[in-house]
C-alpha cells in the first residue's frame, strides 16, 4: 500500500484525487481455516462475522491512498476460523444500510448477526437483498469470503 | 427522487483570519463552490489564517472530504494556516476517522 500511495502521489499531475482501499491476502492453514492480513487505506474497516455469530471489525486505520506521500500504512492479520466469514464493503454499502452519510457499520453488523443463513452466499443474498430494495446515492460494492 | 439541495458555503472577514462556514449537504454538487470561494478570497485578500466551520453541515461523502483536504491545502499554499471546527458535528468527525486524516487537520 505504501508503494501504491507512491505511486498515485507522483504520478499524476494534479494532486487532488485520493482512493480508498482495503488489501487483504489470504494464506488458508493446513488444518483448515485462514490467516488474513489486511491494510487499510481510507476505507471502512472490514468485518469478520464468526462462526458463533459474533461480528468483529478488522484493521488499522490509515489515511487515503494518493494525497500524500510518506503515508505509512499498517497490516494487521487475523485467523478465520473454518466457516468463519469475512465481508468487505464501500462506503456507498453503508450509505443504504445504516443511513445516507452516518458512516456506522451498527447496522451492519446487525444485519449480519440477523443474517438466516451462514454461508458466503447467503450472506450475500442477505445483503444483496437489502442493496437492491434501495435507492442508491453512491455506487455500492461488498464481497464475502469464507474460509474452508 | 428528487431532493432539495441545501448547500451553502460563506467567507467572512478580511484580512487576518478567514472563516469558511459550510452549511447543508457538503457532497459532489458541492465541492467545486468551496473551493472556489477560498481560492477567490485567498486571491484577493492577506489572509494568515484559514478556519473551515462545518458545524452545520447535514451530509458529507467523500467529495465533502476531498473539498475538505483541498480547502487544507489551498490555505496552505497561500501560507495561511488551516482549522477545522468540528462543533460536535459526529459525521463529519466519523468520516474522517475512517479516512485516517483526522490529524491531517488542526482544529480550532
Amino acid at each position: 500500500l505504501h508503494r501504491l500511495n507512491e505511486v498515485i502521489v507522483r504520478g499524476h499531475g494534479s494532486p487532488e484525487r485520493y482512493a480508498t482501499l482495503a488489501l487483504a491476502s489470504v494464506h488458508p492453514l493446513p488444518g483448515g481455516g485462514a490467516d488474513l492480513t489486511l491494510a487499510l487505506a481510507g476505507h471502512p474497516h472490514p468485518l469478520v462475522l464468526r462462526r458463533d455469530g459474533t461480528v468483529e471489525a478488522i484493521g488499522a486505520t490509515a489515511p487515503v491512498a494518493g494525497w500524500l506521500p510518506d503515508v505509512s500504512y499498517t497490516d494487521v492479520t487475523v485467523q478465520l476460523g473454518q466457516g468463519d466469514i469475512l465481508v468487505m464493503f464501500t462506503d456507498g454499502t453503508l450509505d443504504v444500510v445504516s443511513g445516507r452519510g452516518s458512516m456506522d457499520d451498527t447496522q451492519l453488523r446487525a444485519l449480519l448477526t440477523a443474517a438466516p443463513g451462514r454461508t458466503a452466499s447467503e450472506v450475500a443474498d442477505t445483503l444483496d437483498d437489502r442493496l437492491s430494495g434501495s435507492h442508491l446515492s453512491d455506487d455500492a460494492a461488498f464481497l464475502v469470503i469464507q474460509a474452508t | 427522487m428528487t431532493s432539495a439541495r441545501t448547500f451553502g458555503v460563506r467567507c467572512r472577514g478580511g484580512e487576518g483570519t478567514l472563516h469558511v462556514d459550510i452549511t447543508g449537504e457538503l457532497d459532489l454538487a458541492a465541492e467545486p463552490a468551496v473551493v472556489e470561494a477560498l481560492s477567490d478570497h485567498l486571491t484577493t485578500h492577506e489572509v494568515s489564517r484559514v478556519v473551515i466551520d462545518v458545524t452545520a453541515v447535514t451530509f458529507i461523502d467523500s467529495s465533502g472530504l476531498r473539498a475538505l483536504l483541498r480547502c487544507r491545502d489551498l490555505a496552505s499554499r497561500a501560507g495561511a494556516a488551516p482549522a477545522l471546527i468540528l462543533g460536535g458535528n459526529d459525521g463529519v468527525h466519523r468520516l474522517l476517522e475512517i479516512a485516517g486524516v483526522t490529524n491531517w487537520f488542526v482544529y480550532a
